[in-house]
């Protein structure tokens, strides 16, 4: 079984959001609720300064504080190391969002609409029941895109349709998607090579995601 | 995506390929509809045009098709007031209603005088500009159109130098093979741009590379954020660093590609004591001299032994040196130290970098490509509108041109290339073939400019005529790129001492937002609003609209209208050796509620006022239709059937629109031939202006007796330092330097209105907010989260939320793109941001002498709110 991770090279990323908004238009992800964010700040001392960009989302932790903490059984870890939430077993007791050390879970009081006060567009309306008002929704790697396409005997991160948006979309080709478990995988070579790092390895969570310093 | 709640009932569910439109990039999109619904945008895959890659922007499009905020219906003005702040009391009225008056209005126009018409355009939808707009703009008879924002932003010196150099609307660094590149205020693959998604790849992939890049910029944030060595410099003064490297590398390195020089510039041409060329007396050519026989002889002589670069020669009599001496010569004067001193670049700094750039070019190698010998330079140095938006555009954008020709890589692989120069054709048929070509001097003519039928930039001598006959300037500064004109407060003075002979009474308008695109809207209010009818094709009631218009017609969006994209050809399409790509924009749902395409309504338009059939007559021309698709203008025609003239002529009888429609976009494999053109062809390209010397002259003769101040000195054939008005302050109060830059969010003044785009923007630290360097803002007691007041030295004032950063330059002030809207009819971006351009001077004087370029920086002092 493979476990999917993703590499971000923070040397390549450019600060776009355009894995930010592909996320939330692929998830119908309503104001203020975000499954994929970009930090963005800057170290040093005039000239001598140096951008920095973090794209950050769930980290698909091997040994998630989430799963652990979630007393009904809501947030579970697949066998390919995806966390994902049944919506209809979450009771919204946001447990989870304390226990992530990465503060990556959201939970959402109800679906506001974008364009206040005038109403859901067709686009929102479409995309109503997606999400259940009064749980806790993160990053589920685009666990739909992925099924779908394994389905149809595509490979993740390799084939458009089986692999997350936010990796497709990504204008800098900053992202790479696949199998950390293979380590003839482009993300497994890229780790080794580029000595990738998880985020916080202190947190004793084993994400799923790492970064290429730049 | 899985649409889980809806599969039982699906009926459709369709991924349409098509070409983005939220900014002028044009990228190869799909759009995946399901039930009639769009629900995503992605890129497309299969094209070079962004390898299925698209930004925020592109992403976030769909939010411009379903904002409730569009103009739906076609609205009339009944509160005659027009102005800033005014309630137009709109009334809504029916397509027939808002046709007759529109009709009407342009018929009586047109039967008094067609030039009293104003055509102004967004420069976000070149093509629908160009093939939308021109016919109807040629047919009606008028000559003036006004792209507002294209004087401020666009690259008013760049596209003239790089049509010039690279038969091109811009130069890239081929990053394929760049080791080195050089930005000056440029984004290119770094926040937007032309082929912007193809850059942004290539880019990224150079640097992971190892690619090094500097970045010279006031700020270190989008390119500057993401480039091996931030260089902060004072905006405007680039030129002056760029000759200080040049004269470093020339005359103190000794390193040039003397065979470039010699064989693809007038580098060799003999220049007398008048500064003109020395010709041939029998055939008017120009001179050069051959130090193997040492005599002068034609500069296309086939027998010429070794060409001259340097010394003093005889030639028909008089005393003269080779071009390429007199710039040795001139370059001298540039020291490091002096430059060091008015752009704050260290001079140990400048010498540097000109050494790394230098050696990086590896001037005399070589390198295979598909079996083919090529010259090899992985070094290039490129500029936009950051470091050409000031006084001096044309000069600095001399300069780095010259920092390129210097080291001969201009299209050559690794070097600055154009957006594609060359075509050899669509092996499938058709006519979509240009390539550079020389005029009589051997200098250099693009094949393909903008509109067919443009004057494109080249060494030939424009006409100067006056009386001025249009609005804009352009017979009597015919290098502009763009008329400022319409928008600036000493028109009318102008037009008064150029003699035009009638003024503005009708203005159609798509899509632009000019009282915001512009510098000050006092010039654009000012002109405007004696205008006594402006109709208005737009998405929103923008601020233009709201101020302005008479009549508000409901356009369709990138995502309901069916457009040629790649009708202009001189950028946007795959530059490299990435395959060519040929997309079409069409339609993803049809227009909802009573949305109607400019165009066709601009058709209708014609057929009402009698002017249909030199409507036609001009799209056969423009459109490249050729026998057996040219259109018969005595009939009546779709703009489906010019569309679908226009690829069969490209492409060929099978590649019709339906094909077009069905495929997206059509893509074939390029030739070394296409891409690293240089050495194929023979065309030399201007080290020495000889034309920029007479012109200037004659635009003096006919301009200097009218009273107009005009920086003459900028007529010169070599590049110079030009300080520019923010330079030239007294004022020691106003001790920063405003300047805005491009948000790799933001085109325009329509994508703050995207509701996730303002999400993004206001997580992102600076977007809304007005950056200063850290330790500046505490010498004045300022901190983060400060609303503070920017007062220009000229007393225009723009408030906004301070943001510290120690990336960007001590005396500079930084403000991303075109914010702080005020129209109710664009309720997300309203009162976001701050309205940089508000602070920009829009007049003669702070507009460039050759180009008509409006200075985009300006001297301010700062202070909080509340003490105002």
């Amino acid at each position: 079984m493979a476990r999917w991770g993703l590499v971000i090279d923070t040397l390549k990323c450019l600060g776009c959001y355009s894995c930010m908004i592909s996320c939330k238009e692929e998830h119908f992800l309503p104001p203020n609720v975000f499954w994929s964010r970009v930090l963005i700040s800057e170290e040093g001392k005039f000239p001598k300064v140096r951008k920095l960009i973090f794209p950050v989302q769930c980290n698909q932790c091997d040994d998630p504080a989430c799963v652990e903490a979630c007393p009904t059984g809501a947030t579970s870890e697949r066998d390919d190391g995806i966390v994902t939430i049944d919506y209809d077993q979450c009771v919204g007791c946001r447990y989870c969002l304390i226990a992530c050390p990465y503060q990556q879970r959201t939970f959402i009081p109800r679906i506001d609409e974008y364009y206040p006060d005038q109403g859901l567009t067709e686009y929102e309306e479409f995309g109503q029941g997606m999400l259940q008002k009064g749980t806790v929704v993160k990053c589920n790697f685009c666990v739909e895109r992925l099924d779908a396409g394994l389905e149809k005997g595509l490979v993740p991160g390799r084939d458009r349709e089986a692999t997350p948006a936010c990796v497709i979309i990504c204008p800098a080709n900053a992202r790479y998607f696949g199998d950390l478990d293979d380590p003839e995988s482009e993300v497994s070579r890229l780790i080794a090579e580029k000595k990738a790092i998880q985020l916080h390895p202190e947190f004793g969570t084993d994400p799923s995601i790492y970064y290429i310093p730049h | 995506m899985k649409v889980k709640n809806r599969e039982p009932v699906l009926k459709e569910d369709v991924w349409i390929p098509s070409a983005c439109g939220m900014c002028y990039g044009d990228c190869a999109i799909l759009a995946h509809r399901v039930d009639g619904t769009v629900i995503k945008i992605e890129g497309d895959p299969k094209s070079s045009q962004g390898y299925g890659k698209i930004c925020a922007k592109g992403v976030a499009g769909l939010q411009n098709l379903y904002d409730p905020n569009r103009v739906n219906v076609p609205l009339k003005r009944t509160n005659p007031e027009k102005g800033i702040g005014v309630d137009p009391k709109w009334e809504e009225i029916s397509w027939d209603e808002a046709m007759d008056i529109l009709v009407e209005k342009l018929d009586k126009i047109r039967k008094d005088d067609p030039r009293k018409l104003l055509i102004q355009a967004t420069t976000i939808h070149g093509t629908h500009l160009a093939y939308g707009l021109f016919p109807f703009i040629a047919a009606f008879g008028t000559p003036n159109y006004w792209v507002s924002g294209g004087g401020v932003h666009c690259g008013a010196g760049a596209h003239l130098l790089a049509g010039m150099n690279h038969a091109s609307w811009d130069m890239v660094p081929d990053w394929d093979y760049c080791n080195y590149a050089i930005t000056f205020g440029a984004s290119h693959g770094h926040a937007a741009g032309h082929s912007a998604l193809l850059s942004a790849q290539l880019a990224a992939d150079a640097r992971a590379r190892g690619m090094k890049l500097v970045a010279f910029d006031p700020m270190a944030n989008f390119v500057g954020g993401k480039a091996t060595e931030w260089v902060p410099i004072i905006p405007g003064t680039d030129s002056i660093v760029i000759l200080a490297m040049v004269n470093h590398i020339l005359n103190e390195l000794n390193i040039c590609d003397e065979p470039f020089i010699k064989t693809k510039t007038n580098g060799p041409y003999l220049v007398g004591a008048d500064g003109l060329f020395v010709r041939d007396e029998a055939t008017g050519k120009p001179l050069i001299w051959d130090q193997g026989d040492d005599r002068t002889k034609c500069f296309d002589d086939p027998g010429i032994g070794d060409f001259a670069l340097s010394g003093e020669f005889s030639a028909n009599g008089v005393g003269c040196k080779p071009a390429f001496q007199l710039l040795k010569d001139q370059l001298r004067k540039f020291s490091p130290e002096e430059a060091a001193e008015i752009s704050t670049v260290p001079a140990s700094t400048i010498r540097r970098i000109a050494e790394e750039y230098a050696e990086a070019a590896r001037v005399g190698s070589t390198i295979m490509i598909k079996g083919k010998e090529l010259p090899y330079r992985p070094a290039a140095a490129v500029i936009f509108r950051g470091a050409q938006g000031h006084t001096n555009v044309v000069h600095t954008c001399m300069c780095v041109t010259l920092l390129n020709q210097i080291v001969g890589n201009l299209d050559v692989v690794g070097g600055a290339i154009g957006w594609p120069a060359r075509c050899l054709g669509y092996p499938g048929g058709g006519n979509f073939r240009f390539e550079p070509y020389p005029d009589e001097d051997g200098m250099l003519v693009p094949g393909r400019w903008f509109v067919r039928g443009m004057h494109a930039p080249s060494c030939q001598l424009p006409e100067i005529k006056v009386p001025i006959e249009e609005i804009g300037l352009r017979t009597v500064f015919p290098l502009q790129n763009q008329p400022t004109t319409p928008g600036n407060l000493d028109s009318e003075e102008i037009w008064e001492k150029l003699e035009l002979p009638y003024r503005i009474e009708a203005v159609v308008n798509y899509g632009c937002n000019s009282i915001m695109s512009y510098a000050t809207p006092e010039g654009v209010l000012k002109n405007f609003k004696k205008i006594p009818f402006v109709a208005s094709f737009d998405l929103f009631v923008t601020e233009f609209a709201e101020s302005f218009a008479d009549l508000v017609l409901p356009d369709t969006s990138y995502l309901e209208q069916l457009t040629l994209e790649g009708v202009v050809p001189i950028y946007n399409l795959p530059y490299g050796m990435h395959d060519w790509a040929w997309h079409l924009r069409q339609p993803v749902v049809k227009p909802s509620h009573q949305r109607r395409q400019c165009v066709e309504v601009l058709m209708e338009a014609a057929r009402r006022l009698g002017i249909f059939e030199q409507y036609i007559e001009t799209a056969d021309h423009i459109f490249f239709l050729e026998d057996p698709y040219l259109l018969d203008p005595k009939e009546d025609h779709t703009w489906e059937e010019i569309c679908d003239a226009h690829v069969k002529s490209q492409f060929g009888p099978e590649k019709d629109l339906n094909w077009f429609k069905e495929h997206g976009g059509l893509t074939w494999p390029k030739q070394v031939e296409e891409v690293y053109w240089r050495p194929f062809l023979d065309v030399r390209v201007p080290i020495y202006h000889e034309m920029f010397l007479k012109l200037g002259k004659m635009c003096r003769e006919a301009i200097e007796p009218r009273g107009l101040e005009v920086e003459w000195a900028q007529y010169a054939p070599l590049p110079d330092w030009f300080p520019c008005p923010p330079h030239k302050e007294r004022s020691m109060d106003h001790d920063l330097y405003a300047f805005s830059y491009r948000d790799i969010l933001h085109t325009g003044t329509w994508t703050m209105q995207l509701p996730y785009i303002d999400e993004a923007s206001r997580m992102n630290p600076y977007t809304y907010n007005i950056t200063m360097n850290a330790d500046t803002a505490e010498e004045k007691d300022l901190k983060d989260g400060d609303i503070i007041i920017v007062e220009s030295s000229a007393g225009r004032k723009i408030e906004g939320r301070l943001k510290c950063m120690q990336g960007i330059h001590p005396k500079c002030l930084g403000i991303a793109a075109c914010s702080g809207h005020w129209s109710k009819g664009m309720p997300i971006a309203r009162g976001k941001g701050s309205h940089f351009n508000m602070l920009l001077e829009a007049d003669q004087e702070h507009t460039d002498s050759m180009v008509q370029g409006i200075e985009t920086s300006a001297r301010v002092r700062v202070y909080k709110a509340q003490e105002d």
